[in-house]
């Protein structure tokens, strides 16, 4: 993961963000809006409360600059201010009526709506079951699976032991094959 | 644990695009209308409240609130802020515009935030909204303005200009 690493960009941009350059905070946003945004969307499973998360966690990063002192990587320590961010929030929004606006599109579609129908019904209850899991897996599947980060990455970001990582990745992992094992053959239609 | 669930997941989960409107809610991009949620499908309904008790009337004297809501509520000298907290927007709006608005729960009605705009030297309170898929927008005026379209209620007056207005007020 290059991001992990301090690039040099990212330094020049820390220092601007320092000297309190408008153009360092707008560079620092393109460059990590995305990623922040992502995590936090995959976290909550909501785009209104993701952008609730993603906005504090910018505040966060803006504010505190200064106290980055380079004891971890500039991604890693961006990586623990959106977790932070997400486990701190605890509200949740409305999913149904989105969702019904989904299958509305769907009915409405010519051809395959079965199949889009279908397709759509696994979505939902994959990002479901993630987001039924407790917290501390859920985060840990986002990291893993939005980012891509292994696991001594993940570690470092959520500050615990690479075998805290794995047992639980492992608990999410059987609990979403649990819960998703019926919905194995939709996948394929 | 199986291909299936690992591939799903890293499908699922995929990282996604931020939306534009992050960077506004930031003040790191220029708002635009067509930055609102969904904004191509989005119902963009602008509703005029107007609240008999906590509003001085004199504020909103020469403003037409249909018309602002329609520019897209934004003014030369905008102050926002930012939160899905009904509590924490009413108490943003009661020390930044001196106005209580009551704000509701209601369901597919989400608060998104407010904003103070300055109009001909009036401080006009706007609150934003998520209703369904769509956004809204109140503009908070006095129970004397005159808006056309609008419903007449006993305590305040209220118009929308589209469908989602339409559940939106139903709900007030």
């Amino acid at each position: 993961m290059t991001w992990m690493l301090l690039q040099g960009s990212d330094r020049d941009l820390i220092e601007g963000c320092r000297r309190g350059e408008r153009d360092a905070f707008r560079a620092l946003f393109e460059t990590y809006q995305d990623k922040i945004y992502s995590i936090a969307l995959r976290f909550s499973g909501n785009e209104a409360v993701a952008m609730d998360i993603a906005q504090e966690t910018f505040l966060k990063l803006f504010s505190s600059m200064a106290d980055f002192r380079g004891d971890s990587s500039f991604g890693t320590w961006v990586y623990r201010l959106v977790v932070n961010a997400c486990l701190d929030h605890k509200r949740r929004a409305w999913r149904l009526i989105p969702m019904a606006d989904d299958v509305m599109a769907v009915l409405r579609a010519p051809g395959d709506a079965l199949h889009g129908l279908l397709h759509r019904e696994m979505r939902g209850r994959v990002r479901g079951a993630v987001e039924k899991l407790p917290a501390g897996q859920r985060i840990v599947v986002v990291l893993r699976y939005t980012e891509g980060l292994g696991y001594e990455e993940i570690a470092r970001v959520l500050g615990c032991s690479m075998g805290t990582v794995a047992s639980r990745l492992n608990r999410a992992h059987k609990a979403l094959g649990r819960r998703l094992s019926h919905l194995k053959g939709i996948s394929h239609v | 644990m199986s291909e299936w669930l690992e591939r799903e997941l890293a499908r699922e989960l995929a990282p996604v695009a931020a939306p534009g409107m992050l960077g506004v809610r930031l003040g790191l991009a220029p708002a635009r209308r067509w930055e609102s949620p969904r904004a191509a499908l989005a119902v963009a309904a602008a509703v005029l409240l107007a609240i008999g008790g906590g509003y001085a009337a004199g504020r909103m004297a020469g403003l037409d609130p249909g018309r602002l809501a329609a520019r897209g509520v934004r003014g030369t000298e905008t102050i926002e802020f930012a939160s899905s907290d009904p509590v924490a927007v009413a108490a943003w709006l009661r020390r930044e515009a001196g106005v209580e608005v009551p704000l509701p729960a209601a369901e597919g009605v989400r608060v998104t935030g407010a904003r103070v705009i300055r109009r001909h030297g009036e401080r006009v309170p706007v609150i934003t909204l998520q209703v369904n898929a769509g956004a809204a927008t109140i503009v908070v005026a006095h129970a004397g303005s005159a808006v056309e379209g609008a419903w007449k209620m006993p305590d305040h007056a209220l118009a929308a200009t589209r469908d989602a207005g339409c559940h939106l007020c139903h709900t007030l």
